[in-house]
Parts: C-alpha cells; sequence; structure tokens
C-alpha cells in the first residue's frame, strides 16, 4: 500500500493533473475567499468554503479519473494484481493519494485563516467543522470518482460519469421538497452536500460523519468489488 | 514447481483455456507455443494470480495462488505481453517501486544495480520510460519480473517486436537466467521456443495437442515425412531398385534437376540412408544428395494444429 501511496502521490505531480488541480481550485477558491473577507471584511471563514463546494464537483473528476482507468489502460494492473499485494492495499494507497492532493489544495486557503485570525474574530468551532465538513465531502467525492474509474479502461469516460453523479447529488440538494415522504426521504439521502451546510453552520452531528465515512467506505468497497470482479469475469 | 492441475477458463461462452494440466520441474524452461488466440496469456495471467479460473487450480511451489496469494505470488516474476511500465517514471523510479512494490528483502542497491546489468539498462536508468524504444521497455519489463529474485518466471513472448539482434540478446539473458530460475515462457515463434526451452507445451484452442523436448517433438511427429534424394541414374530402373530396399514404403519421382541427377521423395519406416546408398551404388548409380526431411517446429506445429481441427 506504501509503495502504491508514494507512485501515485508521485504521478500526480510528475503529470499536470496535481498542479491544475491544485492551482484552480486556488485560484477559483482564493476568489470567493478574497471576494467575502479581504474586500467585504467578513470574519466567516465558513461562507467562502461552502461556495467552494461547486468547484470541488467540477474537480474531483479530475483528480480521480486516471486512478484505476489508466492502470487498466495501460495494463500496469497487471504487475499489481500479480504483486504479493491486496487488492484493498492497492485501492487504499490510491485514495490516499488522492486525498492527499485534496489536502493540499485544501491549505491554500489557510492564509485566509490567518488573516481572519489576525484582523478578525475568528470562531475557531466553525472554522474547524467547516474544514472538517470540507475534508468529509472531498473523501466521499474522491471515493465515488475512484469507483467510477475502476469501471472503465478510458478516464474521460470516469471524467464524465463523476462528473454526471456529482452534478446530480449536488443538484439533489438544492432541489424543491416533492411533499411525497419517501421521494424526500431518499432525496435526502442522496444530496451528499447538503450535510455539508450543517457543518458549515458550525454544527458538528456525529451522524453526519458517520454518513459520510460509511458512504466513502461503501464505495472504497465497490471499487475493491469492481477490481476483483474482472479478475473473475 | 509449478503445478497447473485442470485448469479451466471460460469467458461467457467461450472456453480460452480447456483442462489444462501440467508441472514445471524447478530448473525448468518450459516453452508455451501456440497460435494467437491459443489461450496462451490467458493460462499466464491466471499462473501468475491477474485472473481467476473457472475450474482447477495452480500451485507455486506447493502453495496454491487462491489460497496463499501472497507467499504464492512472491515466488513469481511476471513478464506480461504488454510490459506493465509506467511511462511516467523514470527507469530507476520504476524499479525502485516493483521493489517496494514487492517488498523485496534484498539490499536494494546492490539488488537493482545487479537486474539493471543483466538485463543491460544501466544505461538508461536515468531516463523516462516513455523515452525508451520498443527494446529497452521490453527489457526494462523483464528487469521488472527480476526484482526480488523470484524462483519462477513468467515470460510471456518476451521477444515480440523487437528487433532480431536483440531478440538474440534477450534470449541470451534468459537463457542466463534458467540457471537460476524456473521458467515458463510462451511464444508463437517456433525457433525461438527450440532455442532456449528445455521442454515444448503446444497448445491450441486451450488444450496441450502436445508435450515434450523439441527434438522428441520433431522425431515424433518426423516419422513419415521420408528422404530426399537426388540420383544419377535411369529413373525408371532406379525407382524400381529403391522399392526394392527393405524398410521403403513408396518412392515418388520429383523430378530432373538441372545440374544432373533426379530427385526422389522416399517414404521409409526407419533411418534407410545406408541401405539406399549401398544399392545404388552396386547398381552403377551415383548419390548426389541425399538427406532426411527432419520437420522443423513450424512443421509439427501446422501438422498438430492442423489434425486437432480435423478431429473437432
Amino acid at each position: 500500500m506504501k509503495a502504491i501511496f508514494k507512485r501515485e502521490l508521485m504521478a500526480y505531480f510528475t503529470s499536470p493533473i496535481g498542479y491544475v488541480f491544485i492551482g484552480v481550485f486556488a485560484f477559483i477558491s482564493g476568489i470567493y475567499f478574497n471576494q467575502y473577507i479581504i474586500v467585504e471584511g467578513n470574519g466567516d471563514v465558513s461562507v467562502p468554503m461552502y461556495s467552494s463546494l461547486l468547484i470541488l464537483v467540477l474537480l474531483v473528476p479530475v483528480l480521480t479519473m486516471r486512478l484505476i482507468a489508466e492502470e487498466r489502460g495501460s495494463r500496469t494492473d497487471q504487475l499489481l494484481l500479480s504483486a504479493p499485494v491486496s487488492i484493498w492495499g492497492i485501492i487504499l494507497g490510491k485514495l490516499f493519494a488522492a486525498m492527499c492532493v485534496f489536502l493540499l489544495a485544501m491549505v491554500t486557503s489557510f492564509p485566509y485563516v490567518v488573516i481572519v485570525a489576525i484582523h478578525g474574530v475568528p470562531v475557531w468551532g466553525d472554522i474547524i467543522a467547516s474544514y472538517l465538513g470540507f475534508f468529509l465531502l472531498g473523501l466521499s467525492f474522491v471515493s465515488i470518482g475512484l469507483f467510477f474509474s475502476s469501471v472503465t479502461e478510458s478516464q474521460i469516460i470516469a471524467l464524465v460519469v463523476t462528473l454526471g453523479v456529482l452534478l446530480a447529488v449536488f443538484l439533489m440538494g438544492i432541489l424543491p421538497t416533492t411533499g411525497v415522504s419517501l421521494l424526500d426521504k431518499a432525496i435526502e439521502l442522496l444530496a451528499v452536500t447538503e450535510r455539508f451546510k450543517s457543518f458549515v453552520d458550525g454544527v458538528f452531528k456525529p451522524e453526519n460523519l458517520v454518513y459520510y465515512l460509511s458512504l466513502s467506505a461503501m464505495f472504497v468497497f465497490f471499487t475493491v468489488r469492481s477490481v476483483e470482479k474482472r479478475r473473475w469475469n | 514447481m509449478i503445478e497447473v492441475k485442470n485448469l479451466t477458463k471460460r469467458f461467457g461462452a467461450k472456453v480460452a483455456v480447456d483442462d489444462l494440466t501440467f508441472t514445471v520441474q524447478s530448473g525448468e524452461i518450459l516453452g508455451f507455443l501456440g497460435p494467437n488466440g491459443a489461450g496462451k496469456s490467458t493460462t499466464m495471467n491466471i499462473i501468475t494470480g491477474c485472473l481467476s479460473a473457472t475450474d482447477g487450480s495452480v500451485s507455486i511451489d506447493g502453495r496454491d495462488i487462491l489460497d496463499e496469494p501472497y507467499k504464492a505470488k512472491k515466488g513469481i516474476g511476471y513478464l506480461p505481453e504488454q510490459p506493465p511500465l509506467y511511462l511516467d517514471m523514470t527507469v530507476d523510479e520504476y524499479l525502485n517501486f516493483v521493489y517496494e512494490l514487492k517488498k523485496a528483502k534484498q539490499n536494494k542497491k546492490r539488488h537493482l544495480d545487479e537486474i539493471k546489468k543483466t538485463t543491460k539498462i544501466d544505461d538508461v536508468s536515468k531516463r523516462r520510460i516513455r523515452n525508451l524504444s520498443k527494446g529497452y521497455r521490453q527489457r526494462v519489463g523483464l528487469a521488472q519480473a527480476l526484482v526480488g529474485n523470484p524462483a519462477v518466471l513468467i515470460l510471456d513472448e518476451p521477444t515480440v517486436g523487437l528487433d532480431p539482434a536483440q531478440i538474440i540478446e534477450i534470449r541470451n539473458v534468459i537463457k542466463e537466467l534458467a540457471r537460476q530460475h524456473t521458467i515458463i515462457l510462451s511464444s508463437h515463434i517456433l525457433p525461438e521456443v527450440s532455442a532456449v526451452c528445455d521442454r515444448v507445451l503446444i497448445i491450441n484452442k486451450g488444450r496441450i495437442v502436445a508435450e515434450d523436448t523439441p527434438e522428441n517433438l520433431s522425431k515424433k511427429v518426423g516419422g513419415e515425412n521420408g528422404i530426399t534424394a537426388v540420383i544419377d541414374g535411369d529413373p525408371d530402373k532406379m525407382k524400381a531398385l529403391l522399392e526394392k530396399v527393405p524398410g521403403v514404403k513408396g518412392v515418388n519421382v520429383i523430378g530432373a534437376r538441372p545440374e544432373g541427377g533426379t530427385e526422389y521423395i522416399i517414404k521409409a519406416d526407419a533411418d534407410v540412408r545406408r541401405a539406399i546408398s549401398t544399392t545404388v551404388i552396386q547398381q552403377g548409380g551415383a548419390i548426389m544428395e541425399i538427406k532426411l526431411n527432419e520437420l522443423s517446429l513450424e512443421d509439427i506445429f501446422i501438422k498438430l494444429t492442423e489434425s486437432e481441427e480435423e478431429k473437432a
């Protein structure tokens, strides 16, 4: 797992993908942060953080598309599968590497926290909850992307499908309620991005932590099964 | 060392490998021969654990590839048909990665240096694999298989796409490796297998059609192929004479040779060259040329696969 983690992380930075992900994220979220905190002089970092959500929807597919699809396309999966490593080890190594890049992107907004801490009155509870929520949301997104990267040899298809799914999930969150309780319940379950709201509001609900962690675990499990299934086909 | 029992692999309705059973002794080089699509790569993928079998079992040094995958896989080095290279890495980075991936225990630097020397890639170790030629990539692929010094090497068409000089070089490397490793090598190029392997397994449509040493295979199928002789003398008389030689089953007159003499193909049960030459000379003829028609592996191969098809 460690070897795969290291290789994946290196691959992110020998190709433009890691730089593009971090750069574009820092740039666009920077616009939000700059506008809200510097220009308007607010002290609440959770607001621009919530606005950055849409960037994640658009960028995470780029981060995850190559993870497994590329291995299948270039047949390097044969090296991994014939090596004394478990499929879980392979998948988790890849997940952690992608999350590492994700964390680096998150870190680019720390200067704004510092600015708020120096010039304003930071509400640390809110800030920590926001970052935790953002991380969990990212973990869920990356797991979903990881899974769709495992079902195809084509990085483009992995990209498009992941983007479609994340957009759909995002839209679930802003859908009006239908009044049909079963349908509303389903939408609430699928609205992955909505639970991030309570983190942003500074409310930490353990159920949301459990929700994100189990969602991620589920997709990692699906990924492992999908790689395994290909062996059995 | 390697034991394959009743191995079967189906892809949907298509049977890729059909009840394959064979063993490879320690230190042996087994050649795996078959036309494209015969099931060679599928079998190798199953032996190395990349693919699961529909039925049957594979064990490496007594360890089942499914029951004890880690221990079994540690003993295997695999070079798939398309070398599994990360093009964005340099050769050194790649070999380091493979070393860690396989959890090798050797002294890293010395071990990798040795491998690079064996496969003659030490001069490109700082270059990105993307920029290497096909021949070098193949060698890096071979180097990868050697990391961790596995007892078993599975090489799927190791010389495909290389130029003749590189082919000879890779063959020599493989022969060198055979001293310390048990090797299964696949190919659809027959001289290659006869040049390198101790034993050949010919498979077609997922089944074994023949299994023997290259020489024995040649003898076995070559019994009926006869003798070619160019004899100077009256063709009718000579034909009658040849037919009387004990052991001869039939004589075909091929025709006159421009440089003199007539060419015959003589079918016989055994090697009757001695009897033929004494008879011919006693009767005043002259032998210009005489040879036993040994079948090349190509001929054997075509014969075996054709007779398989007739049966089916």
